[in-house]
């Protein structure tokens, strides 16, 4: 179907320097600056950020340590200076909220014992004893690249699948019977993890 | 084992993280997005984006897209139509690392240079929804690798 009066939208030029400017202009420094370092999962000094976020090196910097005070962002002091990455917890939190969410403790069980075979499956195919070993194997041109990229993602779902089941019942202030007394005991006990609730998502 | 990729390097783990950013591109640019969801949150493999219409005669098309640690990429595209095409990112002998797998098919032999440039991922991803998007309103599938805009 064709819409002819959004044709008026269409960029100009090119596409990817377009892409930069409708960014730009969505988002404040700060929402850049944080969208960029959530996807940083290797150190960079604040001038690459800044350079990636389309700011000023001191406004990178400044929104960088904001960051690091909540958590949201490890810093890694070098002699060259001060780099920066996303804090790997918060990956892992994210990820185990929508567990919670979503899963009962029997699927995230479930979940594990088969990728502990996918696992095994691996190590007898390659003959290998761990990922790293493989990564070591590998060369341009062989087979087993996707494998490896498969393998990568089973030893990481493993980490998140085991913390979600350690943290499934994880209510250190007793907030649920907390929360049951609050409400006259409406809330009924739900079947999902105890950080399924929390809502402090941002994207 | 793994799933069928044409991916040959190291690329890493699957970067949740990246792919939400890219749902909400898509969302907030989109009105047609019908709805953004990860294969599984135990073992999640791609974020699926469904939009309401598709190029030419398809009545609904989706972006398989996968996102990976080391910034590498691939954005699937297919319709009703049974059209593919693929805005890739990643280590691949005889072809350029940035490249795009051509329409109706998508065979992983049959590749050319990608026009997207972008690296990160909430750019790539207006770059890849802007070039879907004039091929939509113009029901083409000529331009789709195009980055200039002719006037």
């Amino acid at each position: 179907m064709t819409d002819a009066e959004s044709t008026d939208d269409r960029w100009e030029g090119d596409v990817n320097e377009a892409a930069v400017k409708d960014w730009t202009a969505d988002t404040t420094t700060f929402e850049r600056v944080r969208q960029i370092i959530d996807v940083t999962a290797e150190p960079q000094s604040a001038s690459e950020i800044a350079e990636r976020a389309r700011v000023s090196e001191p406004t990178a910097r400044k929104h960088l340590s904001a960051l690091a005070e909540t958590g949201r962002v490890k810093t890694i002091t070098t002699e060259s200076g001060t780099r920066y990455m996303r804090a790997p917890q918060m990956l892992a939190m994210r990820r185990i909220a929508d567990i919670h969410r979503e899963h009962t403790k029997e699927e995230i069980r479930q979940a594990i014992q088969d990728l502990k075979e996918e696992r095994r499956d691996f190590q007898d195919h390659y003959d290998v004893a761990d990922v790293d070993e493989l990564t070591l194997e590998l060369e341009p041109g062989n087979e087993g690249w996707g494998d490896l990229t498969r393998w990568q993602q089973v030893e990481q779902n493993l980490e998140i699948a085991q913390a979600a089941l350690s943290l499934y019942d994880f209510d250190p202030d007793d907030s649920r019977s907390a929360a049951a007394r609050a409400s006259d005991g409406r809330t009924a006990a739900r079947d999902r993890g105890a950080l399924g609730d929390d809502t402090a998502q941002t994207a | 084992m793994a799933p069928h990729t044409d991916i040959e390097g190291n690329v890493g783990p699957i970067d949740d993280v990246a792919l939400d950013q890219i749902g909400s591109v898509f969302t907030r640019v989109d009105g047609l997005v019908e709805s953004v969801g990860f294969d599984s949150h135990l073992d999640p493999t791609k974020l699926g984006i469904r939009l309401a219409d598709g190029i030419g005669e398809a009545t609904w098309c989706r972006f398989d897209v996968r996102w990976f640690q080391r910034g590498y990429y691939s954005f699937h595209h297919i319709d009703e139509q049974e059209v593919n095409f693929r805005y890739d990112y990643h280590p691949k002998p005889d072809a350029s690392q940035r490249h795009f797998h051509r329409p109706p098919e998508a065979y992983s032999d049959d590749v050319e240079q990608s026009c997207i440039t972008a690296t990160d991922p909430m750019i790539v991803a207006r770059a890849v929804h802007s070039l879907w998007r004039r091929a939509y309103e113009t029901a083409s599938l000529v331009h789709l690798n195009d980055a200039d805009n002719p006037r």
